[in-house]
């Protein structure tokens, strides 16, 4: 067999690109004071203005999101796979990993015991454990809903030791829309399936809705 | 002193291994914990020689096609049937990786340190150890690396033949007592016989619980076992825990269902955990996980298809002979499948591996192939030593080529022997040290090592006797020196292997990654000297 010669996978893609209202997906993550609490994924941020876009917000005007809950997408250093996270709460979750690990994404203790890709693409589920079969970017915001009180304490006193500028509110905001319910799609973090190189995520058997490495 | 069962010739398997755990009772205990702990390496052995054999084959289908048309609603049905089997095969892999590890387990439980570094078959085909020469079909057997075929997976069948149709044969070598086995189950009865009749927990409290590999690292299926049934709309949206139905949303693809909805999963938590031991009822539970996990939970009743109480997971040996049911060849075979579990109907429209090969689902991998001709007693066909560019001539020189070959083979070889040595390492990380220390040698090893080193020597063809193969990996024993040396000796087999990269065809992208995660896994040296 000869190597490959590959058309983009997942073409033809919708007729009409769904989310046009959202702003443009950025290729890199804003990079935070050392000390600013980062996060997996959409609507896992601790507290306004802290989400990919940084200050600048999504629009580069300024306008940040308003609140913890609120932000557009993972601010942690993009990573492929399972082991491959930098550090704590950094690990996205559900293609590899024990039962325990995919029921709990975007929660890790350090370097390197983080699960699978991020940011979390809308079409990724678990494949392992309780949420098998179920979306991981939906678990992973009722897991950072559930454990709010621990991470704002946190968050708090990280803006103490660090000096950051963050005041972390009692309650979160909704992830913002279009993506409220779902998480980011990778329609949209491929802007329409061009720019594939967005994001990948691992696996061979090409259900983990990402750009795959194979 | 042993003896041979008098009559045994006439003895079932069961009457034969009842009347040598007989005779061990009058041996002393401290003979019955050696003759365990050698047991044990040996199942050690069984269980390694056969995940080379799967994983060979698993890397021989391409699970994704030319031009896009395994990626969700462009599938079509070979290329579901392509990922089905290489999720099943890799879904047993997983657990045979388990069986490794719970028979470790038991034999560091017993005060033994497994053996894996250089402990892998070779050469290949080869025979499972302390096997029958002959298989259920009455030819050798002689299991090879090979690539997807039906005859690959009745080789599958013969490694996970049920216990109860098959015999055994007791015999002396060097005035010791053997048994020659013919199926794994078997092996382990008699190894389960042992422990109830002549073992008490004690026995199994010299290696600390705490030191053996935790249930932790262990999940039954990942995102390279699971497949999925049929096409689906890569754009769909999986429903939240808790949703009324798991299909989720396919609004963006109307026409097909989404990915989680169509998603089978090969292994179930319930078939058996990763368990560390320190009693005789941990130790028989996690041999039962191992004998029910491969022919099933009752591989002579109507349970035989199963592998776990909940009736939801497959045997090996089920899942085998379903994927073989959906080939050509599967007819020709029928009288050597048991009674039980009843063999599956025949496909009405089987699939046959000239049209996978034709549609690039199935690489061209060669028959046990070895890296160097040693002149050894092997029976490889293919020696890349001796292989020949498909380049049009004058683009590579023939020497430059096979030096390319042989240094990524040494490589890929050099790694598999290396992630050995990290597994016997595993048991010098207690737990809770252990976790980070898994995750960082075994994970990435296998995944960000091993698999990508492998899908990128795949792509790359060679010539050898006026036939052109695909690249594979042969999992040799690579002689790394001792394990206080392995990783030095690792991390110099890079060079040359970035050296040869062109003259076979990769681009330096092709390593640059591998090389990466080559240099984050954990050196082991000072643990070993």
């Amino acid at each position: 067999m000869s190597k490959e010669t590959t058309q983009n996978p997942g073409d033809p893609t919708p007729a009409e690109y769904p989310y046009k209202s959202a702003p443009v997906f950025p290729k890199q993550p804003y990079q935070f004071k050392e000390g600013t609490p980062l996060h997996a994924c959409l609507g896992l941020n601790a507290c306004k203005g802290l989400d990919r876009y940084g200050p600048e917000g999504p629009n580069g005007d300024g306008k940040t999101n308003e609140c913890a809950g609120q932000g557009y997408c993972s601010t942690t250093a993009d990573h492929q796979c399972h082991v491959r996270n930098d550090c704590r709460n950094q690990g996205g979750c559900g293609l590899y990993g024990t039962a325990e690990e995919l029921d709990n994404p975007g929660v890790n203790d350090c370097k390197s015991l983080g699960s699978c890709a991020t940011p979390i693409n809308a079409e990724r589920f678990s494949t392992n454990g309780p949420n098998q079969g179920y979306s991981v970017w939906a678990r992973a915001r009722k897991v950072f809903e559930e454990r709010w009180d621990v991470l704002r304490e946190e968050a708090i006193e990280a803006a103490s030791i660090h000096g950051l500028d963050i005041d972390p509110p009692k309650s979160l905001g909704s992830a913002p829309a279009p993506f409220t319910e779902i998480g980011p799609p990778y329609l949209w973090v491929s802007e329409n399936n061009q720019h594939r190189g967005n994001m990948t995520s691992c696996g061979a058997s090409g259900l983990s809705g990402a750009g795959g490495c194979g | 002193m042993l003896s041979l069962p008098k009559n045994f010739a006439e003895l079932s398997p069961s009457e034969i291994i009842q009347k040598i755990v007989e005779q061990l009772k009058d041996v002393g205990h401290d003979y019955v914990i050696e003759e365990l702990k050698d047991l044990m390496q040996t199942a050690i052995e069984i269980e390694l020689a056969t995940i080379p054999v799967y994983l060979y084959t698993y890397y021989s289908l391409s699970r994704k096609a030319k031009s896009g048309l395994n990626t969700g609603e462009q599938l079509d049905d070979y290329g579901v049937f392509t990922n089905q089997s290489a999720g099943v095969i890799m879904s047993v892999a997983v657990e045979e990786m388990l069986h490794m590890s719970l028979s470790s387990n038991i034999l560091f439980a017993l005060g033994g340190q497994p053996q894996l570094y250089m402990h892998s078959p070779q050469p290949f085909p080869t025979n499972l150890p302390h096997h029958f020469p002959k298989g259920p079909d009455g030819k050798d057997l002689s299991i090879p690396l090979a690539p997807f075929s039906f005859e690959q997976m009745w080789h599958f069948l013969e490694i996970e033949y049920p216990k109860a149709y098959t015999d055994i044969k007791p015999y002396f070598k060097d005035g010791k007592l053997e048994i020659e086995w013919s199926t794994i189950g078997q092996f382990y009865k008699y190894i389960t016989e042992i422990i109830k009749a002549l073992t008490s927990d004690a026995d199994f409290q010299v290696g600390a619980k705490n030191d053996q590999i935790q249930q932790y690292n262990y999940s039954p299926n990942n995102i390279d076992t699971i497949y999925p049934t049929q096409a689906f709309g890569p754009w769909g949206i999986p429903a939240a825990q808790g949703a009324a139905a798991k299909e989720g949303t396919a609004t963006l693809s109307p026409t097909t269902p989404t990915a989680s909805a169509v998603s089978s999963y090969p292994n179930q938590a319930d078939a058996g955990d990763l368990t560390p031991v320190a009693s005789k009822e941990e130790v028989l539970a996690a041999i039962k996980t191992i004998c029910d996990q491969g022919e099933g939970y009752d591989a002579t009743s109507d349970d035989a298809d199963f592998d776990d109480p909940s009736h939801q997971e497959d045997s090996h040996y089920f899942k085998f002979i379903t994927i073989a049911s959906k080939l050509a060849d599967y007819k020709t075979y029928k009288e050597n499948y048991p009674p039980h579990p009843v063999p599956p109907t025949p496909s009405a429209n089987p699939f046959t591996c000239e049209e996978l090969q034709k549609r690039g689902l199935l690489y061209n991998f060669p028959l046990s192939p070895m890296t160097r001709k040693t002149g050894l007693k092997e029976a490889s066909n293919v020696y890349y030593d001796h292989a020949c560019p498909t380049a049009p001539n004058g683009t590579v020189s023939v020497e430059d080529f096979r030096a390319g070959l042989l240094a990524v083979s040494d490589l890929c070889n050099g790694v598999y022997s290396y992630m050995l040595i990290l597994t016997e390492t595993i048991f010098q990380y207690p737990d809770p040290e252990q976790r980070l220390f898994f995750n960082n040698a075994m994970h990435r090893s296998m995944i960000w090592v091993l698999d990508k080193l492998i899908q990128s020597m795949r792509d790359v063809e060679f010539i050898y006797k006026d036939t052109t193969y695909n690249f594979a990996p042969t999992f040799e024993n690579f002689n790394l020196g001792t394990r206080a040396e392995a990783y030095g000796n690792l991390l110099a087999l890079i060079p040359a292997a970035n050296d040869g990269l062109g003259a076979i065809g990769l681009g330096a992208g092709d390593l640059e990654s591998i090389e990466l995660q080559i240099n984050q896994l954990p050196d082991v040296s000072d643990h070993w000297k």
